[in-house]
């Protein structure tokens, strides 16, 4: 018997977790580079047919990308969205461009604190960046974004960021236990805020481990289990995107959406193949193979996979 | 390459490595401004430290890095947090230097990395990426510098975007703003090395690369660059420089392409 408390569990299936997304919704996602998108939970939030998002994307370009590709976003808040070592989010850019999408642009920092400002229940947040630039003057909402304030202690003039919280936060961490207590190996991106910044959480892991193994780490735990209403067992949930310390990236799986993305037929092509034609992550899993999937697993000293570039 | 023959990027490359001080707490993304990092860590400046705004802090990476979300930066890395440490560490005025480029720069060093033409932001002719750090290290960083290559198109005489603050519209501007960061001291093109006038903050020219003319400057430009009356030739890379280049840095051709261009 474990001497920590399981709870009830709140462990749910994919299909399960994704169905509790609102049609509408504003959402959030972990995520930067090509690491740590829970790509498995996008993928299944696809099949289910529902749209009308709006996003507030710091850093995931992956989910961001393949949600617009496929109709289903109505509006970016964002910070970055870009495929580094690849190039443009075409299908996102070609969004923007044809007007079917709206934006409002961010620095990191600036959309980061709006999101930490909503997770601690702060009606502003004081910064110094953004200011001066057409961050500050193009501000196309819906909602304001920067504001100037005179400070309550000095003379001097500051800006600042309103809260923004989305109705829904899914993250993609390398363990967790059954009540969400979830540990990212490597860089968190922004995860922390919008855990906090969310009204639901939803978690899904590459491992779900016992108690004792979330205590015995418990310095390494970035989304409290408090906060999270949903867990998910998935292991490779980040693929073809890599993992921290378990995959690597699949560069060429990668580079196939990207070529994809040229032409919007192509995209419709990509999509319906890897996504809409695959009844759920196990059967995407089987169609990559697990030859390729073992390829991917990294070195443990230098974290990358062999035969992917010099160490 | 018969010895003495360098490549514009490799130009390019040592003289942004040169404006990096030893003991610096650089922000330099990937690309060219990472070689240029890599080889002044390898020459005159041992002791600069590699950040970045994931929250990688004084990353030792044995190979060069693909990507920011590379791995090899994590795993040498003395700290891996996440964007809001890392950009309040920048915030807070711990960072000395950056290196941004983007997809226009006008005479004040202001940059554009969000989006260009058509009728404007929400209906843009192409959408860029947009900010991410830049706007933070060009805004919090003690000084930057601009890397970019120099055409008609990016040098132009005013941004269609700004998303990253040079001296915004000239001298006072910045402090106006409430920005603590001093703002741009340089800008490295293929064509030569240029600054920016301590009185009226407009882009002059510091030195132009070898083979390169005052007219090949002014045709790539879409404003007046003010031109000193001493105008000399960028050094050229050295020997040794070359041999770290193409031989340890960038052996594979990563970001440096063989062969002069």
């Amino acid at each position: 018997m474990s001497p920590y408390s399981t709870g009830t569990s709140k462990i749910v299936s994919m299909a399960d977790a994704a169905a509790t997304v609102p049609e509408g919704a504003s959402l959030s996602f972990g995520g930067f580079g090509h690491f740590g998108h829970p790509l498995s939970f996008v993928r299944e939030l696809l099949r289910q047919g529902k749209g009308g998002f709006t996003l507030h994307a710091v850093a995931e370009c992956w989910p961001a990308e393949l949600l617009t590709a496929a109709g289903r976003v109505n509006h970016i808040n964002l910070s970055n969205l870009m495929f580094e070592g690849l190039g443009r989010v075409r299908a996102i850019c070609r969004a923007v461009e044809n007007g079917w999408i709206t934006t409002d642009d961010h620095s990191h920092l600036g959309l980061s604190l709006r999101l930490l400002a909503a997770g601690w229940d702060m009606p502003f947040m004081p910064i110094r960046t953004m200011a001066g630039s057409d961050l500050e003057h193009i501000q196309t909402g819906p909602a304001p974004k920067f504001r100037r304030i005179a400070s309550p202690f000095s003379d001097e003039q500051v800006g600042v960021l309103s809260p923004l919280s989305p109705d829904v936060a899914v993250v993609h961490v390398s363990e967790s236990d059954n009540q969400g207590n979830g540990i990212i190996r490597g860089q968190i991106s922004v995860v922390d805020a919008q855990v906090r910044a969310a009204k639901r959480v939803i978690v899904t892991a590459e491992r779900i481990v016992e108690p004792e193994e979330i205590v015995r780490n418990n310095q390494l735990v970035t989304v409290p289990g408090i906060l999270v209403d949903q867990v998910v067992h998935s292991p490779y949930g980040a693929y073809p995107g890599g993992m921290y310390g378990l995959y690597d990236e699949d560069m060429e799986l990668m580079d196939h959406y990207y070529e994809a993305s040229r032409s919007e037929e192509a995209v419709a092509a990509y999509l319906a193949e890897w996504i809409f034609g695959l009844a759920d992550h196990a059967e995407y899993l089987d169609r990559i193979g697990s030859q390729r999937l073992l390829e991917a697993v990294v070195d443990p000293v230098h974290m990358l996979a062999r035969g992917r570039g010099e160490w | 390459m018969v010895s003495g023959e360098f490549t514009r990027d490799e130009m390019m490359t040592v003289a942004t490595g040169r404006f990096i001080h030893d003991g610096w707490k650089a922000f330099i993304g990937t690309g060219l401004p990472m070689v240029a990092a890599y080889l002044a860590k390898a020459t005159h400046a041992p002791n600069m430290t590699l950040m970045f705004e994931s929250g990688v802090l004084a990353a030792e990476p044995r190979t060069i890095a693909r990507a920011v979300g590379d791995p090899r930066l994590q795993s040498t890395a003395r700290r891996v947090s996440g964007m809001l440490d890392g950009l309040l560490l920048l915030h807070g005025g711990n960072v000395d230097f950056g290196v941004l480029g983007g997809a226009q720069v006008d005479r004040f060093g202001n940059i554009n990395s969000t989006a260009v033409g058509g009728e404007g932001y929400s209906r843009p002719a192409t959408r860029l990426g947009g900010s991410g750090g830049a706007n933070d290290i060009a805004s919090a960083a003690k000084e930057f510098l601009i890397v970019v290559r120099h055409t008609r198109r990016t040098f132009v005489e005013r941004v269609d975007h700004l998303t990253t603050p040079g001296y915004l519209t000239g001298p006072g501007a910045r402090e106006a703003a409430g920005l603590h960061g001093r703002g741009p001291i340089g800008v490295v093109t293929d064509l030569g090395v240029f600054g920016f006038d301590a009185t009226t903050k407009r882009m002059n020219a510091t030195s132009l690369h070898e083979g390169i003319t005052w007219a090949d400057v002014e045709a790539a430009t879409g404003f007046d660059i003010d031109r000193p009356d001493d105008l000399p030739t960028t050094p050229p890379p050295s020997e040794h420089e070359l041999h770290l280049l193409r031989t340890v840095i960038d052996p594979n051709g990563v970001y440096l392409k063989g062969g002069p261009q």
